[in-house]
């Protein structure tokens, strides 16, 4: 249970981000898996003890980071850090790739962004020095470590997680329904008609860009620290992408409920996906015959909802920045 | 002496990229969109023409034809299911509408061939030599002549036919070649068979020069996008240049990679790298004509980019 809450939010905080810059600012991010692996990497390096000497082909990955700061009770401090190098990580990476691509047609940065995720899962799994190339990275902490009480330990990190996930999305509420968030949907609507009121769309989409990012990195990090290792090979693939893009869609882009509703459901559908197998006995050859056909429905279903509900399932509501103000005796507010 | 033996071995891999590019140029010349399935409907015409080599009494070349009248089939059902009632719908809806389409096709592949790796039953032949170089007939000298073969009949095509010309007409200006007597759905429904048999022959030619794996074309699909940017969008003799470009890069990069033990897999970021650059400098491409957004230069982006950080209150 423990593990699904924590699974799901981080899948929610993703969804959040990539939410911020499809739903709001209308820019396709091909990418999502790529900004996540950058999270997770930067994380996993600045919160683990020094890595293990080369024993039995392990290369070893540049750490030791996680000494350098104080561990206070059960908590360790070295994650905070960690968090926040892979939100700025993620964001440096963001506006590297933003920069060119922004201000071409949309599809530019499917492209581009599609690209470096390719080549960042590429690095990850060459660059043996930093990341122990094909190898994973393990031991990589929790933010509260209670050695020996592993029900303990697995609650407090969802509650951890969940909290993170209360925070960010008040902060997103909030941010949307703000002018910024406003001016942000203008400009998705119709950036021609933005840019004649006097609105900077490309700065505007950049910053939301980045902030996307940074919370993808956020994600990762969480990812990592959930995972406690972490896997080049078989963790940030496209599909993982692809699966966030599902989750958007089916609960509404420009919808942060609809998103964290979305992941819930999404990672629900797909935990007990894995488990029905072994509760119905389905024989060993079927499961990857089943996986096949998961994703051949997935991409099924991101085709109907294209065709049919471009809104997703739960649409857009409107927002109002605060009460329209009526000024008495003369014209209404808003 | 051996970077010539590469340059040979990057050539016939630019002859199969072109192959994947041209499609998807005329895709994103036509239709307007990037095309996210053209990586697997080449993987599709790999498998298909190995299926067509099992049915009809192993014949390569009748294999290969089977493979062409599939997956222009498979183009327009797509066209007719799914891309033509997303006209007006701007660039991205179809481009989500080809990511979910590359995933079934990925996977349909994965579930009827399985992922072993395959090879077409074609016979062992002995590298013809060059003094010191050397090429296989079979798997270098075909994809490479039938890659530039295939752009010099497209150009053709495009230039001197009456369907070249309305899918010239409809690319330009989608209203106007309506109004003048054009029949769009006709455009469409061969640019989507044009586009898949091309991406069936370069899955055909990529599955020829290595081996047939259900990821083959999805690992390609950045660099035929690189190569179309490169080139740019719209211009067949541009795809040639950019693949050629691509094509060069390859042979530089392998002899550099091994003697700096560097993995080859690293080649990806020199496409990559190529396409941003062109981004930043020339968006339009080498012969690509500037259109729309696409005009603005580095120059604007890095004006606004500063006064985004530094502020100008608007």
């Amino acid at each position: 249970m423990a593990f699904f809450v924590s699974f799901s939010c981080i899948y929610a905080i993703l969804a959040i981000g990539l939410d911020l810059q499809w739903g709001y600012g209308g820019m396709f991010n091909a990418g999502v898996a790529g900004f996540w692996a950058i999270g997770a990497y930067t994380a996993a390096i600045l919160t683990t003890p020094p890595s293990p000497p080369n024993v039995f082909g392990y290369p070893g990955h540049l750490g030791g980071f996680g000494l350098l700061f104080p561990r206070i009770g059960a908590f360790q401090t070295s994650v905070l850090v960690g968090m926040g190098g892979a939100m700025v990580l993620a964001a440096v990476f963001g506006f590297l790739i933003a920069v060119p691509t922004l201000r071409l047609r949309e599809d530019y940065l499917a492209i581009a962004t599609l690209g470096l995720a390719e080549i960042i899962s590429i690095t990850l799994q060459n660059w043996q020095p930093v990341t122990a190339g094909m190898f994973d990275i393990f031991s990589i902490p929790r933010p509260f470590d209670f050695p020996g009480q592993f029900v303990l330990t697995e609650v407090t990190f969802s509650a951890f997680v969940v909290v993170i996930l209360a925070v960010v999305y008040f902060l997103f509420e909030r941010m949307s329904r703000s002018p910024w968030g406003r001016v942000l949907r203008a400009v998705r609507e119709d950036e021609d008609a933005a840019m004649v009121l006097g609105k900077n769309s490309f700065a505007l989409k950049m910053q939301s860009f980045v902030i996307g990012c940074a919370l993808m990195g956020l994600a990762g990090a969480l990812f990592a620290y959930f995972q406690r290792t972490i896997d080049p090979l078989s963790d940030f693939t496209a599909l993982d992408t692809f699966f966030i893009w599902t989750v958007v869609f089916v609960g509404g882009s420009g919808n942060h409920k609809g998103a964290i509703a979305g992941a819930f459901v999404f990672y629900f559908l797909f935990w007990f996906g894995t488990h029905a197998k072994d509760w119905l006995g389905v024989p060993a050859a079927w499961s990857t015959v089943a996986i096949y056909v998961t994703y051949i429905g997935i991409g099924v279903v991101l085709i109907l909802l294209v065709l049919f509900r471009p809104r997703g399932l739960f649409p857009e509501p409107r927002k109002v920045s605060r009460r329209p103000r009526i000024v008495l005796g003369g014209r209404g507010g808003s | 002496m051996a970077d010539i033996q590469f340059l040979l071995i990057g050539l016939v891999y630019s002859g199969i990229i072109l192959l994947g590019a041209l499609g998807v140029s005329l895709i994103y010349g036509v239709k307007r969109f990037a095309n996210f399935a053209h990586g697997d409907l080449m993987t599709l015409g790999a498998y298909m023409a190995l299926f067509g080599v099992g049915l009809f009494g192993g014949n390569m070349l009748v294999g290969v034809l089977f493979s062409f009248v599939v997956l222009a089939f498979v183009g327009i059902v797509l066209e007719v299911l799914i891309f033509g009632r997303l006209e007006n719908r701007g660039p991205i809806a179809p481009l989500i509408a080809s990511v979910g389409v590359s995933l079934v096709l990925q996977n349909v592949v994965n579930l009827v061939f399985s992922t072993q790796i395959k090879n077409y039953p074609v016979p062992l032949v002995d590298n013809w030599y060059f003094g010191p170089f050397f090429l296989n007939p079979i798997r270098g000298l075909i994809p490479l002549v039938a890659g530039y073969g295939a752009a010099l009949a497209l150009l053709l095509l495009l230039r001197f036919t009456k369907l070249g010309k309305a899918m010239r007409a409809a690319a330009d200006n989608l209203d106007l070649a309506r109004t003048s007597g054009v029949n769009t759905r006709a455009v469409y429904f061969s640019t989507w068979a044009l586009a898949s048999v091309l991406a069936a022959a370069g899955g055909v030619m990529l599955g020829l020069n290595t081996d047939l794996t259900p990821t083959m074309g999805f690992t390609v699909l950045l660099v035929l996008f690189a190569a179309v940017i490169l080139g740019g969008i719209g211009s067949v003799a541009g795809s040639a240049v950019g693949a050629l470009v691509i094509g060069i890069t390859y042979a530089l990069f392998y002899p550099f990679a091994i003697q700096f033990n560097v993995s080859t897999q690293w080649f990806l970021a020199v496409p990559f790298g190529l396409m941003v650059l062109m981004l930043i400098f020339r968006p339009w491409g080498l012969l690509g004509k500037p259109v729309g957004r696409e005009t603005r230069s580095v120059l604007t982006d890095l004006r606004e980019t500063f006064h985004m950080v530094f502020g100008r209150r608007d």
